[in-house]
């Protein structure tokens, strides 16, 4: 072996700072995002508000007070600084049980999106890496659910098991991993085919060992971005179901469920929609937003 | 007046760590009719230079020159429009390294062909039809007229490549920059598509700049060569002079590091590092950290112009340096008797039969990538299985890995039946070798942690897992700097140095090698080869290199076997094959394999 260490190719250049690592050269991108810091900055405030909800509401959210019934809010004439944001038609703070609605569309929407993913994922790296039958039978569930008409089948759903909180997280999550499949399965197709799988095989590891140590690093950037898209979509899932009475049910402070109740005095009251419809849009856009950043901080090459 | 002159051409292209100066101060001129190749290993500025004569530089490059003149046009201050209109395609043809997607798909071969020379006017549509189908004739594309209806998929890499010249030499160009243009083809498809360049340019008397990475390819076809690195032109004059009597220690160390295909095996003479990216522009020879002469002058000053205008270098030394010479160490030759007759590895009447279902309904296709062959490689014994694209020889290599299962036939290792055998121990056994070290390393992974992962499958220890994966990086000369680096920051190089080291680390009695150098520099090449045939001598391993240059066969094989559409055709001791090959397509490989004819150089470097 000695006379191999004394090979040409030993004295090679010296550079002695080590060039970045992925993850280095991905936070060094991270820094330049406005986009993605913007995003991540909606969704970190939001979710403290979620968090520290009791300390910062005025009032609790189901505490009803029918004479201050249908205030407005203190810029339109007739609020007053009690009620910040107006209160309802049972005379409940409306800046209170925005807040609270914030703990209840995180929660949904992290949870539902968790499940999409482990259902999605699981599947599409089993159909990318064995293929053959196993691929045509997950395809075909895939071609099904796309067939089926997502928001009815919750809403049926919903209507037979009977609404809480843990069947609306449910039936979101299982209705929301096709993207998640077919962005895991061909990548994954895509990876098996490369050398380093082939090499792997070659020096005796299972598909088991392949697919946790070898193909799902290499996918990890991509499910974390389709995460935070789900995320949002999963909210407006929950909101949809909540505002058309098979989601949250009253008296849980559900931005989607405010919108419903509010909507009788649309013309009258416009705060009413208004107010939850913009916590949810900006929650929304801040999960898209980091989602858009993510994409092109973790793949920068395909960025479009 | 030159046809083509350029002064101080330097082009900088924008990176996240600064500029990168991929060409600085370049220089030359090229008469009418003449044919200029650029040589150089990649990172060296060769393509960039023929990019920006085309001005098809990425959008956010900068280039600038003191002259860069056409005849009597001025290129640098021409607008756009008139340049796409005058120049692009009318005056400089160029063709491009990968045929398979340089064609638009959704395009027929003769819209193509005929679209350009309409749009600019100068045929209308039946003039240019007829023009379309004489020049697919004359390029040696079967039915021609028939071929214009057709889709660039109907066509092979090599006929493709014909109509991308044919479709050049539509607006019959003064000058076709050719960019590598076989570098993605057969060896017996570039010789023929080299010869067809050569009839053409003296057909029509245009003058030619080809970019190359291979100095035989070079040696055969053109009149002067400019040799490239790191951006800087480092020697220009006669194509005979530079290759024979090489100035610059640079091109001297490029010739020495390649394997020939006849003459006695030496061992090559690899340039040691690897090409760095230059982010300032040089102040100092770019080639001194790796050159085997520097002197501490070549570090202060980059170095002057020296010698004639017809032959010059740009460095200290002002001397031709001695034509390749045999280096002082002697080749490993495995012994003939260590090699002793017990089959290591052979593979039983092996075919694979691969089925492609069209549709549901559409009757099954087949195709026989392997058909009936068998080989035996002995224990210590070098075996090279020859063919090109298509044959089979990828399919075979993983069946014999045991990734792949044959249709029909066995593999056994040392008497054993490869398809019974538990996959931790076929893994102590037999190990492969890619030939893409881009795909063959897991980018989300350390070196040291690629390195181990055998190791971490047997559940060896996280401490002495580390200190394996040093000891192999120390043998296959990667400095155990790099264990924590991650394989996108790795030349090709290094990177097959890894692929390397991980196969050794298993300890196995057979490598299986697939085109181990094919997608690497010469200089790097002629380092990985040798770290192959160092670790034959020192394991005694037994080694299958498949492969399709002829000059790898000789560096390194003791026995070849010869592969066509799945057959073998041709089986026997290398230096048989090679000296007197029995098959009619052996014959072709060794004609168009391309070579130096060093007696022709040397007169012609004398006249």
């Amino acid at each position: 072996m000695s006379r191999i260490l004394k090979h040409p190719a030993q004295s090679v250049n010296t550079v002695e700072q080590l060039p970045p690592s992925p993850g280095q050269l991905a936070r060094t991108r991270a820094w330049s995002h406005r986009g993605f810091q913007i995003g991540t900055g909606i969704l970190i405030l939001l979710i403290l508000v979620a968090i520290f909800a009791p300390y910062l509401a005025p009032h609790h959210p189901f505490q009803q007070s029918l004479p201050n019934r249908l205030l407005p809010p203190v810029w339109v004439e007739g609020g007053n600084w009690t009620y910040p944001l107006g209160t309802d038609q049972v005379g409940r703070d409306y800046l209170s049980r925005l807040i609270y609605g914030t703990r209840v569309s995180i929660t949904i929407g992290l949870s539902a999106a968790t499940i999409g993913l482990l259902i999605g994922v699981t599947l599409g790296v089993l159909a990318g890496y064995f293929g053959g039958w196993v691929d045509h039978a997950v395809s075909f569930l895939l071609t099904t659910q796309l067939a089926l008409p997502g928001l009815l089948l919750a809403m049926a759903l919903v209507f037979f098991i009977g609404p809480s909180l843990i069947v609306v997280i449910c039936i979101i999550g299982v209705l929301h991993w096709t993207y998640f499949l077919v962005v895991t399965r061909s990548a994954t197709q895509h990876i098996r085919s490369l050398d380093f799988v082939a090499a792997a095989r070659a020096s005796g590891a299972s598909s088991r060992q392949i697919i946790w140590h070898e193909i799902l690093p290499n996918l990890s950037s991509k499910i974390i971005v389709i995460f935070t898209f789900e995320l949002g979509i999963a909210i407006l899932a929950e909101a949809s179901l909540s505002f058309l009475g098979v989601g949250i049910q009253a008296p849980t402070p559900s931005w989607g469920l405010m919108i419903a109740e509010g909507k009788e005095a649309i013309f009258y009251r416009p705060w009413l929609v208004v107010l939850p419809g913009m916590f949810l849009f900006v929650l929304v856009i801040g999960a898209n937003l980091m989602g858009d950043g993510l994409r092109d901080i973790t793949s920068p090459e395909e960025k479009s | 007046m030159p046809l083509l002159n350029v002064e101080n051409l330097s082009v900088r292209l924008p990176v996240p760590s600064g500029w990168l100066h991929a060409v600085h101060e370049m220089s030359f001129s090229l008469e009418q009719g003449e044919a200029l190749a650029i040589v150089g290993e990649s990172g060296s500025g060769k393509s960039m230079t023929a990019l920006s004569l085309m001005r098809l530089l990425p959008p956010n490059a900068r280039l600038t020159a003191d002259t860069l003149r056409m005849g009597q046009d001025d290129l640098l201050s021409m607008p756009d429009a008139q340049f796409a209109d005058r120049v692009q395609g009318g005056r400089i043809g160029m063709i491009f390294q990968e045929p398979m997607t340089s064609l638009n798909p959704v395009y027929t071969i003769g819209r193509q062909m005929s679209e350009a020379a309409i749009r600019l006017g100068r045929l209308d549509a039946q003039a240019a039809h007829r023009r379309a189908v004489s020049l697919l004739d004359r390029v040696g594309i079967p039915e021609p007229g028939a071929r214009m209806g057709q889709y660039p998929h109907q066509m092979s890499g090599g006929q493709r490549q014909r109509v991308m010249i044919a479709m050049a030499l539509m607006l019959e160009p003064e000058l076709l920059i050719a960019d590598e243009p076989t570098t993605a083809l057969d060896v017996t498809v570039q010789a023929q598509i080299m010869a067809l360049l050569a009839e053409l340019r003296h057909e029509t008397g245009m003058a030619m700049i080809l970019i190359s990475h291979d100095l035989a390819v070079v040696s055969q076809t053109t009149d002067r060569a400019a040799v490239m690195y790191c951006g800087e032109m480092l020697e220009q004059g006669r194509t005979s002079d530079v290759l024979a009597r090489a100035r610059h220690p640079y091109t001297g160390a490029l010739l020495r590091a390649i394997p020939t295909i006849d003459g006695e095996r030496r061992r090559l003479a690899a340039i040691p590092g690897t090409v760095e990216a230059q982010f300032a522009p040089p102040e100092a020879c770019v080639f001194a950290p790796r050159c085997a002469e520097a002197m501490p002058a070549c570090m202060h000053a980059r170095p002057p112009i020296q010698g004639p205008a017809h032959h010059w270098a740009r460095c200290v030394l002002d001397k031709p340096t001695p034509p390749a010479e045999a280096p002082a160490r002697a080749l490993f030759q495995p012994d003939p008797k260590t090699a002793d007759d017990a089959a290591m590895i052979e593979a039983r009447n092996i075919t694979k039969i691969y089925h492609l279902n069209a549709g549901f309904f559409s009757p099954k296709k087949q195709i026989r990538a392997v058909d009936d062959v068998s080989l035996m490689v002995r224990r210590g014994e070098t075996m090279a299985l020859v063919g090109e694209s298509g044959s089979g020889k990828s399919t075979l290599a993983r069946i014999m890995l045991g990734l792949v299962d044959p249709s029909s036939g066995s593999v056994s290792l040392q008497g054993q039946d490869i398809a019974g055998m538990p996959d931790s121990a076929r893994a102590r056994l037999v190990q492969p070798i890619f030939q893409d070290p881009y795909s063959s390393l897991n980018p989300r992974r350390t070196v040291a942690e690629i390195i181990a992962r055998p190791l971490h499958l047997r559940g060896v220890g996280a401490s002495e897992r580390l200190r394996r994966a040093r000891e192999m990086m120390d043998m296959v000369g990667l400095p155990s700097r790099l264990q924590h680096s991650y394989p996108l920051n790795l030349s090709g190089g290094q990177r097959q140095r890894i692929a390397i080291a991980r196969a050794m680390i298993n300890n196995p009695e057979v490598l299986i090698c697939d085109e181990p150098t094919s997608a690497l520099d010469v200089s790097v090449q002629a380092q990985i080869l040798n770290l192959l045939s160092d670790l034959q001598a020192e394991f005694g391993l037994t080694t299958l290199i498949i492969t399709h240059d002829m000059a790898v066969v000789h560096q390194l094989a003791s026995r070849v076997a010869v592969l066509l559409q799945g057959r073998l055709v041709e089986q026997g001791p290398a230096s048989r094959v090679l000296c007197a090959p029995e098959d009619a397509y052996t014959r072709a490989l060794l004609q168009a394999a391309p070579r130096f004819d060093t007696a022709a150089l040397a007169a012609g470097a004398g006249a």
